[in-house]
């Protein structure tokens, strides 16, 4: 009799490969079903739980006659596929829960420190600050692109008033120094 | 001697003092007005997310339909104006805009307030950190 509570983890992983192999026994099987039911199940194997509880489900479901007549290969492929798919899944949806996580870490680096004072009343929680910081920070974007706009802007101008001061001036020392005063700051 | 050496002394360290205190008066009345009930105030730090620096601060001052504010902040920028590297203003349609920019070796900082017409201001600072 398995005894699923004591099952060590290298066991439990040699197991599942050769499950998703197709190459357990029936035996093996209910140690591992057994296994994935238990309640203090270690976090790393509880993306697996249910994927184990639905294999359980259709093995010992014996009133479903279409699996109980399908011939032993095809159901090993079948099974197979069927686990693959869900690995694949499993392994996709914890990939892009851990992507989510590490990029809001990030925003959460980068904005730390971050507040917002509405009518008295400070905030500082950055999820709910995050809209009026990227607000802020359009803000900033157009600010940044007026002031390159002035500065061109007053370029121009130095450039226009230094031609129209050094227009018709032969003397090569008034123009020096005409061009010195106008030039940019 | 020591007399010259102290006259000296005081003189750079009230050059440095002035540096420093470059656009202070702007944001010394942008902080007091943060915190009043007519206000929105928003100040946004963005770090470098590997060595947490601050890079950039970017303040947003905003306050409803309160001519004397507009007003102190219009004074606040006026008094700043020669401290700055470049400074422009304008009006039109009954809004007035200035923008203020600073330069030193640790920052770059540009400076915009709006007033209109109906006493509403709005002041964006963003300053970026060399």
């Amino acid at each position: 009799m398995t005894q699923p509570i004591n099952t060590p983890p290298e066991r439990v992983k040699r197991l599942m490969e050769r499950f998703f192999d197709g190459a357990t026994s029936n035996a093996e099987e209910r140690e591992l079903y057994a296994y994935f039911r238990r309640p203090d199940l270690p976090a790393e194997w509880l993306a697996y739980r249910d994927l184990f509880a639905y294999f359980e489900q259709g093995l010992t479901d014996a009133a479903l006659p279409p699996v109980a007549a399908t011939p032993g290969r095809l159901h090993r492929l079948w099974r197979r596929a069927m686990a693959v798919a869900a690995v694949a899944v499993a392994l996709l949806a914890t990939g892009a829960t851990g992507w989510h996580h590490a990029r809001m870490e990030r925003w959460m680096h980068t904005y730390e420190g971050s507040y917002r004072i509405e009518h008295g009343r400070k905030i500082t929680d950055l999820r709910d600050l995050r809209p009026y910081i990227e607000q802020s920070l359009a803000s900033a974007r157009q600010l940044r692109h007026e002031a390159r706009a002035i500065e061109q802007a007053q370029a121009r101008q130095l450039d226009e008033l230094r031609q129209s001061l050094t227009d018709g001036v032969d003397d090569p020392e008034l123009r020096r120094v005409i061009e010195e005063v106008c030039s940019q700051p | 001697m020591k007399r010259w050496l102290l006259i000296a002394c005081l003189g750079a360290s009230l050059m440095l003092t002035t540096g420093a205190r470059a656009q202070k008066r702007i944001d010394d009345v942008v902080d007091r007005l943060s915190l009043i009930g007519k206000a929105t105030y928003t100040s946004t730090l963005v770090r470098d997310p590997k060595t947490r620096r601050v890079r950039t601060i970017v303040r947003e001052l905003s306050v409803t339909s309160a001519p004397q504010l507009g007003h102190t902040l219009k004074e606040a920028f006026r008094e700043e104006t020669k401290n700055a590297t470049r400074s422009t203003q304008k009006q039109e349609k009954g809004t007035f805009q200035q923008w203020l920019t600073f330069e030193n070796k640790s920052r770059e900082s540009v400076y915009r307030l709006s007033v209109e017409a109906s006493g509403a201001a709005e002041v964006t600072i963003v300053v970026k950190i060399k």
